[in-house]
């Protein structure tokens, strides 16, 4: 077969029974991967700035979620009612662990935890309370907001759909 | 030189009236000459049968059109989300006259009383009709745009002319003075059937973060 041909066929492929059906499966790998493998998302909204900005896109890797536990510093999607919406948050303090916020610092069990990921000023205060078990705390990384402005706490582990891809 | 030999007959004898094998048409051959015979009538079915293609976009037309004119229970309660949607929704510039038929048309979405539950704030209490329209109209009223939207809704049904609806929703605007809001947040729904129309009972914000 020439390029010419080869080229042709690849463009404007004759629609036999064989190409139906290699049609049917990538279609249907490709609707399994993007609606429960690899969620493809547009950020919406600052509470992750400067780590994801507004409008990016980024997919959802749910295996993740799936295989394993979620870590102190790791970003997760937390979803609401369904997959459509989700939030984007970084998780801060596992189960039974005791947070605080003081003057912007975080605080873990008393102790003082480093937060390389918050860039802008931060003079949040909260009193110290436990994580309840099968639960996670979560915050976003932009904390420049007044506290009361910031949608942010402990999400059950149940939520947690999967981890962004980048 | 190859010959060419013609294999059989190609053609059939011109026949002439000389050769006498005319006969002269009866009255009754008169006229029908170069028409097909007549056809017998193909019943319904046979012809569908004949004809799949169109037995198919029958078949398809009859699926829509019982889908469009009897719709299921879930669809008329995703409709009153649609209805509640579309009223507290509001487009820029939005003129006097539409305020004022999306108000009207606010009062039959719900039921007598409505619970609404926010645990975040400590809100637990019942609105009448009357309370709820005017919320809302002054609600808007705050607004130069405001969109309302529902996404992911799951609805079931745990008794007759009872649905339960847990779904996500997008409130988004821009307030008079300029501030930008948008909110997205978990609700439970609750409705209620009564003389074949769904009016919702009950909201309930999801506390999902929890703090």
């Amino acid at each position: 077969m020439t390029s010419k041909n080869r080229l042709r066929q690849f463009f404007f492929p004759s629609i036999t029974p064989k190409f139906l059906l290699r049609v049917v499966v990538v279609a249907l790998s490709a609707y399994l991967v993007f609606s429960y493998v690899l969620i493809p998302i547009r950020i919406q909204g600052s509470s992750m700035e400067p780590t994801y900005h507004n409008g990016s896109i980024n997919f959802c890797w749910t295996l993740s979620a799936l295989f394993s536990k979620p870590q102190r510093h790791g970003v997760v999607a937390v979803r609401l009612a369904g997959h459509k919406v989700m939030l984007l948050k970084r998780v801060v303090a596992l189960e039974g662990e005791r947070i605080e916020f003081r003057y912007g610092k975080l605080f873990v069990d008393g102790n003082t935890i480093e937060e390389p990921y918050v860039r802008y000023p931060c003079d949040w205060n909260l009193s110290s309370r436990q994580v309840e078990p099968g639960s996670v705390y979560v915050v976003g990384d932009n904390r420049s907001m007044p506290i009361g402005d910031h949608y942010f706490g402990q999400a059950s582990i149940k939520r947690i759909v999967g981890v962004p891809l980048w | 030189m190859v010959k060419m030999e013609s294999q059989g007959q190609t053609h059939s004898p011109i026949q002439t009236p000389k050769q006498g094998n005319f006969s002269r048409p009866t009255s009754g051959q008169i006229g029908q000459r170069g028409r097909t015979p007549p056809q017998p009538r193909l019943s319904p079915l046979t012809a569908l049968k004949k004809h799949p293609v169109i037995a198919v976009l029958l078949f398809i037309f009859g699926v829509l059109a019982v889908l469009i004119l009897f719709p299921s229970e879930e669809k008329k309660v995703r409709k009153q989300f649609k209805a509640l949607s579309n009223v507290v929704s509001k487009a820029p510039g939005e003129n006097v006259f539409t305020t004022a038929r999306k108000a009207q048309e606010i009062v039959p979405l719900f039921d007598e009383n409505c619970e609404l539950i926010i645990p975040a704030d400590s809100v637990s209490a019942y609105f009448s009709r009357g309370e709820i329209t005017s919320y809302v109209i002054r609600g808007r009223t705050q607004f130069s745009d405001l969109s309302l939207t529902f996404v992911d809704l799951s609805i079931t049904f745990p008794e007759r002319g009872t649905a339960k609806v847990v779904l996500t929703a997008k409130l988004k605007g821009k307030v008079v003075n300029g501030e930008r809001m948008d909110e997205t947040r978990e609700v439970q729904s609750t409705l209620k059937k009564i003389k074949r129309k769904w009016y919702f009972t009950a909201f309930e914000v999801v506390e999902v973060l929890k703090k």
